[in-house]
């Protein structure tokens, strides 16, 4: 504040009126500089975007066709032909078990924060946890995934999974909790005084109430798991066929825009623009759903 | 007028059940699942420090200390596991992020808050979330195809401007043709952290009392003398908060840095140079770990990762909700 | 917050809503539930001390007082709603039909489901009216035609004319004295003995209190009523029996709520034996 009082009394020396020219020059220039370094720091974030998108679909939309979609990949990445299928149908087999396993856990433990731990010392320690939890690198939850699952079975789906359903726990926990206590007391209550038990309580009056932003946050989190490479990499394995399988090899969309990113043949590089595509699109459809949800939420709200 | 008949019959009060068990049954599960995060981060210690062990053993103290990196057998010498280059690369790449990130974050946290016409607010906080949602692997093919050779020409340029200047020289020295190298590498996680930064900045600042702002206008402030005086004091600890978070996330990412920093083993301090990373490294070379313990030693290098981040990530947990209390405490 | 509420309160009894009506039901008051010596802490804290008093049954017995006083705490202890405030406990005893209700073996849902509550703040359900009502009726499992007791509740309530047409809406959609009414409609449709009714009329307009009174009358024929309230003229239109409750502080200086006197809502207004009550109730303080 005390910077504020000095630039105050600056004016004195000034001109005196209130036209725009009788504010000191020196202290123009500076709002002026920094205004345009606001403006400025927009548009260097919004230009990368910009240039990713255009760069993923002018290159990519060209290779998009069924067969793309839905052929086995080539044993030879530097060849052209073939298509990024089994990585389709990995990114779905993975993406939709790990959802399966994350979700369902992320908003019982979110439950537990919310409505039963509260401030005890274990819901916070929890609550401490995931916020840490969401920042172990994705690599470290691959090589946790690693160790603690493939080297005693094998690399696969499955694995895969578990890896990613790790990493989207903590982020369905933190949005759920956030969505929960959204929830008013009031609702609660009224349901207490009927005569209902809590766990029906938060079954059919909390949960219902929060749901579509559950929901949102957790799709949320569904789109960033289908777009992890780092623990794919280290414990799935690769195969060139479809598996829709838990076990044995798999695949997925991210792994293979990686494999075909680091060959400096033009045919890898096509199929890579080709298939990140793909993931923009599945991940950005998922945002918008997501976002759809989340609006019809607002609404409900009011 | 007698209406005790109309009372239904008065029920024991004492009907407990199956009713309650299902209540303990329900908040135990929620419990369970609550408690599976703490168990989940003490399972990757336990699993990972296990299969780190052979070849933290094997490297001793020379694992942190050691810039070299040989995980064969070269004329009958055993191969050497030393982390120090990765360690650097990992510095220098996250440092290299936050220099871009943390003013354009902050810039568009300022943009959001203060500075935004109420219809562009919306279109530029899409676009953050879009920024947030495209993978890591589609900056790092991005970057590695289209920025990299990009920016070759514009490294020349620096290095020849700069090159025989004594100090700016060393960091602006020859770059890679590829582009690939620690700048580049630090150019895309910049991209890639400025969400993070800028939603968590965003929100501090939104919690600066507006009574405080409009004090600072009416004392004749600029709005930047407002901002210099009024929300950067009070939103202090958040945004040291959120570059932690940032830092953090800099410092993990992996497929991107993987694809764009150039893979060399190596200290310089020319930040054209290639390098590698604690991440990008275990990425890079998981799949043919050289001889044994080479795989081993690559989990021992998640385990450092791991320690370093969650270091970073608890304490800016901490900072952040301490900043938060602080700051509910002087509204209430 | 009434209309009647600038009248001068030494002339309150005449307010009594249903002339030649009697005040006094005709069982004499037979007490259906009983205070005991009841205290209820928050922790270390006694927020009440030692109030013992009879709800009667058929009848609306008041509860008034300044505010810190301790009646909404009272009432909440009535049917263990204090049991989800951390650290509240409650000393005493508290009969229902001559049972403990704080007995350890009794089931606070089986409390609940017998001695229901309706808020200060109307608290529908975000889902229809007719899911509203039915909500109560499904937890307990209580048999019979779904549509008909909904119906009979709503009508109860004195709402079924308003909404028989869109029964399908959301209870959200109502205004303030409809989604009062709405709740108290989801109360009855379980059928309780005992409504709570803390301050159901401070959130609300004084035509929909007046209609929320007129219905309490009509619901004391069938159930038992207590109800919490800040506006003495409130509670000497409506109720049968007055508890006074106020704020006083200790030799610690600690300020715990007393009850000072219960009796016929009549006497209290006119003839109130404590100078405290008739202190509070002609003006002087609180």
């Amino acid at each position: 504040m005390t910077t504020t009082v000095q630039a105050a009394q600056q004016p004195l020396s000034a001109p005196s009126g209130l036209g725009r020219g009788s504010l000191a020059t020196r202290r123009r220039l500076a709002n002026t500089l920094v205004r345009t370094g606001i403006w400025l720091s927009v548009i260097i974030a919004v230009v990368p975007v910009a240039l990713v998108m255009y760069y993923v679909i002018a290159k990519g939309a060209k290779m998009i066709s069924w067969d793309f979609l839905t052929k086995p990949i080539p044993r030879q990445l530097a060849n052209p032909g073939g298509g990024i299928g089994p990585a389709i149908a990995g990114t779905l087999l993975m993406t939709g078990l790990a959802s399966l396993l994350a979700i369902p856990l992320g908003v019982l433990g979110a439950i537990y924060l919310n409505e039963y731990g509260k401030q005890n010392a274990l819901a916070r320690s929890v609550r401490l946890m995931s916020n840490v939890m969401t920042g172990v690198p994705s690599i470290v939850m691959g090589l946790f995934i690693y160790t603690a699952v493939v080297l005693t079975t094998e690399q696969s789906g499955l694995a895969g999974a578990l890896a990613l359903a790790c990493l989207m726990l903590p982020v369905v926990i933190r949005s759920s909790e956030e969505m929960l206590r959204l929830v008013p007391d009031e609702l609660r209550q009224a349901s207490l005084a009927l005569g209902a038990r809590k766990w029906r309580t938060i079954v059919t009056v909390v949960l219902p109430a929060a749901v579509s932003g559950i929901a949102s946050g957790a799709l949320l989190g569904v789109a960033r798991a289908a777009g992890e490479t780092a623990p794919i990499v280290l414990v799935v394995g690769l195969t060139q066929r479809v598996n829709w399988h838990l076990s044995g090899s798999n695949t997925a969309l991210p792994v293979q825009i990686y494999r075909n990113a680091t060959e400096p043949f033009e045919a890898a590089t096509d199929r890579a623009w080709g298939a990140a595509l793909t993931l923009v699109v599945i991940v950005l459809l998922a945002t918008l759903i997501s976002r759809l949800i989340a609006n019809r939420f607002a609404i409900k709200e009011r | 007028m007698t209406q005790i008949t109309d009372r239904p019959p008065a029920q024991p009060l004492t009907a407990r059940g199956r009713g309650a068990a299902s209540d303990r049954a329900f908040s135990a599960v929620s419990l369970a699942a609550g408690a599976l995060v703490l168990a989940i981060l003490v399972l990757i210690l336990v699993t990972t420090l296990r299969e780190a062990w052979p070849a933290l053993k094997y490297a001793g103290l020379g694992f942190v200390t050691s810039p070299s990196w040989v995980p064969l057998e070269v004329d009958g010498a055993g191969p050497v596991y030393g982390a120090l280059s990765f360690v650097y690369g990992t510095t220098v790449v996250s440092i290299i992020a936050l220099i871009f990130a943390v003013p354009i974050s902050i810039g568009i946290a300022l943009f959001l808050t203060e500075l935004a016409p109420t219809r562009l607010r919306s279109t530029v906080v899409t676009v953050i979330d879009l920024l947030a949602s495209i993978p890591s692997v589609v900056f790092g093919l991005w970057g590695i195809i289209v920025v990299g050779p990009a920016l070759v020409k514009v490294y020349n340029g620096l290095h020849g401007a700069l090159g025989d200047i004594p100090v700016l020289g060393s960091l602006f020295g020859e770059p890679v043709s590829s582009g690939r190298g620690f700048m580049t590498a630090g150019m895309i996680v910049a991209i890639m952290i400025i969400p993070i930064i800028t939603s968590i900045t965003r929100e501090v600042f939104a919690t600066v009392p507006d009574a405080d702002k409009q004090a600072a206008y009416a004392l004749g402030a600029t709005q930047w003398e407002m901002i210099r005086g009024a929300v950067f004091p009070h939103s202090f600890g958040g945004m040291v908060g959120a570059v932690m978070l940032g830092l953090g996330r800099a410092m993990g990412e992996t497929i991107a840095v993987a694809l764009t920093i150039g893979a060399a083993t190596q200290i310089t301090p020319n930040l054209f140079a290639a390098g590698n990373t604690l991440a990008s490294v275990i990425a890079l070379n998981f799949g043919d770990p050289g001889v044994p313990p080479g795989r081993s030693a690559l989990i021992a290098l998640g385990v450092l990762l791991f320690a370093i981040t969650v270091v970073i990530n608890y304490a800016a947990a901490v900072v952040v909700r301490r900043a938060d209390v602080r700051m509910k405490g002087a509204s209430a | 917050m009434t209309a009647t509420n600038d009248r001068p309160a030494v002339h309150i009894d005449a307010g009594w809503r249903h002339d030649g009506a009697e005040r006094q039901p005709a069982d004499g008051g037979a007490a259906l539930m009983e205070l005991r010596d009841v205290s209820v802490f928050y922790g270390d804290y006694e927020a009440v001390r030692g109030a013992t008093l009879p709800v009667r049954q058929n009848e609306i017995t008041a509860m008034i007082g300044p505010s810190g006083c301790g009646k909404s705490t009272i009432l909440r202890a009535l049917n263990r709603m204090n049991d989800l405030i951390r650290g509240a406990r409650v000393t005493g005893t508290i009969t229902y039909l001559g049972q403990d209700i704080y007995a350890r073996d009794v089931d606070p849902i089986q409390v609940r489901r017998q001695i229901g509550m309706v808020f200060q703040k109307p608290n529908p359900f975000p889902k229809s009216i007719y899911e509203n009502v039915a909500y109560g009726i499904k937890i307990n499992n209580i048999k019979g035609n779904m549509d008909d007791m909904v119906e009979e509740a709503l009508t109860g309530a004195a709402l079924w004319d308003e909404v028989k047409d869109k029964l399908k809406t959301s209870g959200m959609a109502l205004s303030g004295g409809q989604q009062q009414r709405l709740c108290i409609a989801r109360t009855i449709a379980i059928k309780p003995a005992v409504i709570l009714m803390d301050e159901p009329c401070s959130a609300l307009d004084p035509i929909a209190t007046g209609r929320i009174e007129d219905l309490m009358y009509e619901l004391c024929k069938q159930y038992t009523i207590v109800i919490v309230t800040h506006n003495m003229q409130q509670a000497a239109r409506v109720s049968h029996h007055t508890a006074f409750f106020t704020a006083e502080v200790d030799e610690k200086q600690v300020r715990h709520g007393r009850l000072v006197e219960f009796g016929e809502t009549g006497r209290i207004f006119t003839n109130p034996k404590d100078p405290r009550t008739e202190g509070y109730i002609t003006g002087r303080f609180g």
